[in-house]
């Protein structure tokens, strides 16, 4: 009978009537759906910029160690390689059938604290992050001549570097590295664009260009330190590598050389650590001057890309089963997820905000709702009287309830709206992070659904108890 | 306007009994009782005697336990919970002690919400509507004014045109003066009488105040009529 006309009619002067209140409330909504929102978006975001830090790679080959170290070291360049792949190995990879590709990671340098990369030209078109997506050079070209290097955004604008300027990199992290490559100065050749991941952060020369610098330098020039019996044989093992870079020693014999070599010496500190001739490298290498970058003829990581993904687990089984060293394949993706779940207690800690914002939102619903329903009860009174039907009363409600709810979730989503854009456009520079406007997701709709199914559940009570009770006790609720 | 009444009765009750739920004993007992049409009854009872039970069941918002309530030849106490808020709308007219308002609408909105549920909202009833705030000394400037900025005094008057603005047959009035002052209650209560002469249709006033009883051609105890009471 009465039309909804007449309903939105009396509902419209009833929210103006308590203009202010309702201004109060739908703030608080907008600002608690803002917060759940954001959270949640955040912490999505999180996740998933974390997990597509590297993409477009089927498995990352490296020494035997622990997963979640050897992505670490490829992929964040965290920590230091235990042990190498040497080119034979590397080679007898790229021959299998089912690989596509594979691109060398060579570590252990540095330049002023950020890391250095050898690599192939391969690197910058098959690395790939977020929803592959290529590298991208904001300036120059990749890396051509042996000295030619390439700079990650955050490298190039940190040391406010540009194309043309010349670098030199030092031997190992420390930034006090008495050892400076300054036989070989490097130019830079090109710049990379801002991707939000590690590349950013890493300095990109040619694998030749590494072993370049240190066959050099560990051949002739090497720096004051006490030249040790061991130092000499790696010297020397160095020099046999370089000069015959496809007759590698077999793995056993060359630890036995060592052994043996060391027997001779009576070194038998040295007996004890040199159970492969590889980490014994490493080990004394870090111990000696902090330098950890692979002995000439190795590198410290590959990169794979293979035909068919259905392929992956047996490229990695036949990695994980290689004889001749100790390899070890993850599928990144796999990795990334299990080093997130290590460090995902930032993700636990996000998500126990969103569930406490939640609720604090929909308490402060709740209260708003009884309150205001607490002062209307006379209103309701009339209304029965003069012959509104019980549809109407909670009709009117309903609506009230639903604008306010509405009217705040829809400033909240402007409101997150706008802040990303507003963060895409100041901080995207600094920290290489681009938030997705993509900010719903199956969590977030729930929790929207679930404050609307709220709001009608906490409106339709208080509805429901006033129509009773102007039931019960009668046309005057002034009597007595 | 109403359908004709074969009894030619405004009210007839019978056996009604009523008790809240959950309450073993009744509130309100009444054998029988009637109402002529035109007829104004003042209804005098104490608080919790059971009188504003009572207008609750003539209204149609409460249902006996027991027994039927026939208002204007229409068994109400038979009628589901829809039909009464309809026949509620169009026949009866409520005026209270206070709070007949709702205070965010104008005045002349107050009253033609009540037309539009009494399905008589139109060009002519706001007509109707405008000439019976007049009549109730409420001035055109008033009419879109809040009715919560009001005065009590005022406010009873709306609620008066409010209460016959689909011409009802039956106005029921509950303590309409215990709000006012002694000179508002006297002017309020010749316009009533005025008003309802007009439109000539029953009236049912519930007052503590036995004083106003002489203005009225039936006076009723409510102690007398509530046989529940009686027989404690």
């Amino acid at each position: 009978m009465a039309g909804v006309s007449v309903l939105i009619g009396v509902a419209s002067r009833s929210l103006r009537y308590r203009l202010s209140g309702v201004v109060l409330t739908i703030a608080s909504v907008a600002l608690s759906v803002f917060v759940l929102l954001a959270v949640e978006h955040v912490r999505q975001e999180a996740r998933n910029g974390f997990a597509s830090t590297v993409s477009g790679v089927d498995l990352i080959v490296g020494a035997r160690t622990g997963e979640v170290n050897l992505l670490l070291l490829s992929v964040f360049r965290i920590g230091t390689a235990t042990a190498n792949v040497s080119w034979s190995s590397l080679e007898q990879i790229r021959a299998q059938n089912n690989v596509s590709w594979t691109v060398p990671l060579s570590l252990g340098d540095s330049h002023r604290s950020f890391r250095v990369v050898g690599t192939t030209q391969e690197f910058f078109e098959r690395y790939k992050h977020g929803a592959q997506q290529s590298l991208g050079f904001s300036q120059g070209v990749r890396f051509d001549a042996l000295n030619d290097v390439v700079l990650g955004a955050q490298v190039a604008s940190r040391l406010g570097y540009e194309l043309g300027d010349s670098i030199v990199l030092s031997h190992g992290m420390a930034d006090t590295s008495f050892t400076h490559h300054d036989q070989l100065p490097f130019r830079v050749s090109g710049i990379l664009s801002l991707t939000g991941t590690p590349v950013d952060n890493a300095l990109f020369v040619a694998l030749d260009a590494i072993e370049a610098l240190h066959s050099e330098e560990e051949g002739g020039d090497r720096p004051v330190q006490g030249v040790s019996e061991h130092e000499h044989e790696e010297n020397n093992h160095e020099y046999g590598d370089e000069h015959g870079h496809h007759d590698h020693h077999d793995e056993v014999e060359d630890h036995d050389d060592h052994r043996g070599h060391d027997d001779h010496r009576g070194h038998e500190e040295h007996a004890e650590s040199a159970h492969s001739s590889a980490s014994t490298e490493a080990d004394h290498a870090a111990a000696d001057h902090g330098h950890n970058h692979p002995p000439i003829g190795t590198v410290t990581a590959v990169l794979v890309g293979l035909n068919s993904p259905i392929a992956t687990l047996q490229v990695k089984r036949w990695v994980d089963t290689f004889s001749d060293e100790a390899l070890l394949a993850i599928l990144p993706g796999v990795a990334l997820t299990q080093l997130w779940e290590l460090v995902g207690n930032v993700e636990i800690i996000l998500l126990g905000i969103s569930i406490l914002v939640f609720l604090s939102s929909l308490l402060g619903l709740n209260a708003m709702l009884f309150a205001s329903m607490r002062e209307r009860r006379s209103e309701i009174e009339v209304l029965r009287n003069i012959g509104a039907p019980s549809l109407f009363v909670l009709g009117l409600l309903m609506v009230e309830a639903l604008l306010i709810v509405t009217t705040g979730i829809a400033l909240a989503i402007l409101g997150l709206l706008l802040s990303i854009a507003f963060a895409n456009a100041v901080f995207a520079q600094e920290l290489g992070l681009m938030l997705s406007y993509q900010i719903f997701n199956s969590s977030n709709l729930l929790a929207l659904a679930l404050i609307y199914l709220t709001t009608l559940i906490l409106t339709a009570i208080p509805a429901l108890q006033a129509y009773r009770l102007s039931v019960s006790v009668g046309g005057s609720p002034k009597e007595n | 306007m109403t359908t004709a009444n074969p009894e030619g009765a405004a009210i007839t009750l019978h056996d009604l009994r009523f008790a809240f739920s959950g309450s073993v004993s009744p509130v309100l007992a009444i054998p029988a009782w009637q109402v002529e049409k035109e007829e104004q009854v003042f209804l005098q009872g104490e608080s919790g005697s059971g009188k504003s039970t009572l207008l609750g069941l003539l209204a149609g918002l409460q249902l006996p336990t027991q027994g039927s309530v026939d208002v204007l030849g229409t068994r109400v106490s038979s009628l589901s919970a829809r039909q009464r808020d309809r026949f509620r709308a169009q026949n009866l007219g409520v005026v209270f002690q206070q709070f007949n308002l709702i205070p965010y609408l104008s005045v002349l909105e107050n009253v033609m919400l009540a037309a539009q549920f009494g399905e008589t909202a139109g060009v002519e009833t706001k007509q109707r509507a405008i000439e019976l705030l007049s009549r109730v000394n409420l001035p055109a400037a008033l009419h879109s004014r809040k009715a919560g900025e009001l005065s009590i005094g005022q406010q009873q008057r709306v609620a008066i045109v409010r209460a016959l603005i689909n011409k009802p047959a039956l106005l029921l009035v509950d303590e309409p003066t215990s709000a006012l002052d002694h000179n508002n209650r006297d002017a309020f209560l010749e316009l009533l009488f005025d008003v309802v002469a007009d439109l000539s249709c029953a009236m049912i006033f519930v007052s503590h105040d036995p004083t106003l009883g002489h203005l009225f051609n039936r006076q009723v105890a409510m102690a007398e009529l509530n046989q529940f009471r009686g027989q404690r």
